[in-house]
């Protein structure tokens, strides 16, 4: 794609203006689609011990000269409660009900969806609002008894933690594994871009549990990945 | 391109030549240590591969006694040797990871593989009688690597850097090598006695840097002697590892480099300097103004180029 995989130290600002160290003169940069947490971005506004980040890189930022995706502080959006109020602002937004439908989740801050969770441990899917890579999860379905009841303490002592899903039937693949090809669950990620129009990027992101019968798709845990290619958008 | 891929490419060459180059210094340790030779304590051997290598004060250090297992330990398996075969090679493979989307599949194959076998070897395997076949796993690895980077990848300014990173290294072996035992090269240590303590030395050398059996070639009619030795490895260009030789591949690739970004840069002068220096010389100038004091200002001025091309290029 043309797009330099870079790191803090390859970059640089001067007067305003993020550049790239190159082989030859410096090349300024206009968008940094960035992987590394906000408080990492830049030591001179965040966390000062950050070595991954680049200093002044916040100052560009203001200043309008460069655009970072994601955005500072869009992180919140990773947080998974926000997932229950989605039609919500989509509706206060666009004055629109969804188009698409949300997976049912429950938001254990909230009493009701608490005791409905706590009454169904076995059948669905609870995650840390602020978890990732598939850790502190239950998937009620496939946990033992001890699990369960080990789950609904820590559930118990802090609901606000936590929010729940039915468990989804993931899709399955052929993938090649040490005995063979056998199916294995998969899930996927397209990326759309949205600016004039909506689009969405001919590669996606498919992610596969390679554990038999494995819903856990990250890649922290042993999941795979597999080329992709959407053919139409 | 990125300062920091250049950087890379450059890293991911010197450390696999360096590798190599342990590797042969090994190699001929371990074949003059087991041919016997008049008066000479074979322990020397594996000395001049510590002291070729540079690393003789740092093992010393460490391991105080020179014996052939302490050597072959710390020169192949070492993770405190800056230069173990491993360390290169860990080195090599590490910088070429950073780099894996600029480089071709056949030539990271040929780098990772040559890593994962070698971090599943246990060096309590490597005994003295099973080095020289590892050895040659290494040296073959090595061009394999080199033949994957010649034969696949484009040339454009990365190919540019993976060859300076090669040839810089490779020069500067060769310089050290010679440098190590210059005495042996001076043209007033032509044979003493039946001649068998300067052809034991010569051959070492010629072996170190893998030109025995083309200096027969190069000086057909000739017997081996200090001054036909030491013009091969310092001036004739058609030795590829000859001072000569690699600064004309250094020159080239300079040159290539500033005709791809259309701009001449002070590195580019200083290889060009130095190449035409290497062949507006003989060895009798060479002798005359000192072999030692002419091998050491060399590898002072090979380090000069290395770093003017990372300033030139910004290399991070």
């Amino acid at each position: 794609m043309g797009v330099e995989l870079v790191e803090g130290r390859d970059l640089f600002v001067d007067e305003g203006k993020v550049f790239m160290r190159t082989t030859r003169k410096p090349k300024q940069v206009d968008v940094i689609y960035r992987r590394i947490d906000d408080a990492f971005l830049d030591p001179l506004t965040f966390q000062p011990d950050s070595m991954l980040g680049v200093p002044g890189l916040f100052d560009a930022y203001r200043a309008g000269n460069v655009t970072i995706c994601n955005a500072p502080g869009t992180g919140i959006a990773d947080d998974k409660a926000i997932y229950a109020y989605v039609p919500e602002i989509i509706e206060f937004y666009t004055g629109q009900k969804p188009i698409l439908k949300n997976v049912p989740t429950w938001n254990c801050a909230r009493e009701d969806d608490l005791a409905y969770v706590l009454d169904n441990l076995e059948n669905i899917v609870v995650k840390e609002v602020h978890g990732s890579g598939g850790y502190g999860m239950l998937i009620g379905p496939t946990a033992s008894k001890k699990q369960i009841a080990d789950f609904r303490k820590v559930l118990e002592a802090n609901p606000s933690n936590y929010t729940a899903q039915p468990t989804l039937a993931l899709s399955a693949c052929p993938t090649h594994v040490a005995s063979g090809v056998a199916p294995r669950h998969v899930d996927l990620r397209p990326f759309v871009l949205i600016g004039d129009r909506v689009r969405i990027t001919p590669g996606g992101l498919t992610r596969v549990a390679l554990k038999k019968g494995s819903l856990v798709v990250n890649s922290s845990q042993g999941g795979g990945t597999k080329d992709t290619w959407v053919l139409e958008d | 391109m990125l300062g920091r891929t250049a950087s890379s490419l450059f890293w991911m060459s010197r450390y696999h030549e360096r590798a190599m180059n342990i590797a042969k210094l090994l190699e001929v340790a371990y074949r003059n240590a087991i041919v016997a030779h008049g008066g000479q304590n074979s322990l020397d051997d594996w000395r001049f591969a510590l002291l070729s290598s540079g690393c003789e004060n740092m093992y010393m250090a460490k391991v105080e006694e020179v014996s052939p297992k302490g050597v072959i330990s710390y020169m192949v398996f070492d993770k405190d040797n800056p230069c173990s075969v491993r360390v290169c090679l860990e080195a090599a493979r590490n910088n070429a990871r950073s780099v894996r989307t600029s480089i071709t599949s056949e030539l990271w194959e040929a780098i990772n593989t040559t890593w994962i076998e070698f971090s599943d070897t246990n060096p309590q395997s490597i005994t003295r009688d099973r080095l020289p076949e590892f050895l040659s796993w290494i040296s073959q690895r090595s061009h394999l690597f080199r033949g994957a980077l010649l034969n696949t990848l484009l040339r454009d300014d990365g190919y540019y850097f993976s060859q300076l990173g090669n040839f810089v290294e490779r020069v500067d072996n060769t310089a050290r090598v010679l440098n190590t035992q210059y005495w042996v090269l001076l043209p007033d240590n032509d044979v003493i006695g039946d001649g068998s303590m300067e052809r034991y030395q010569w051959t070492g050398i010629l072996r170190a840097l893998s030109g025995h059996r083309s200096y027969r070639f190069a000086y057909p009619n000739a017997k081996l002697s200090a001054q036909n030795i030491a013009e091969f490895l310092i001036l004739r260009r058609e030795m590829p590892r000859s001072l000569a030789h690699c600064y004309e591949w250094i020159s080239g690739s300079a040159n290539d480099l500033g005709l791809y970004y259309g701009e001449s840069l002070p590195s580019l002068k200083m290889a060009d300097k130095i190449s035409s220096e290497l062949s507006d010389t003989d060895m009798s100038d060479i002798y005359h103004n000192g072999l030692h004091d002419f091998l050491s200002d060399f590898i002072v001025q090979n380090n000069n180029f290395a770093s003017q091309l990372s300033q030139d290029y910004n290399f991070a």
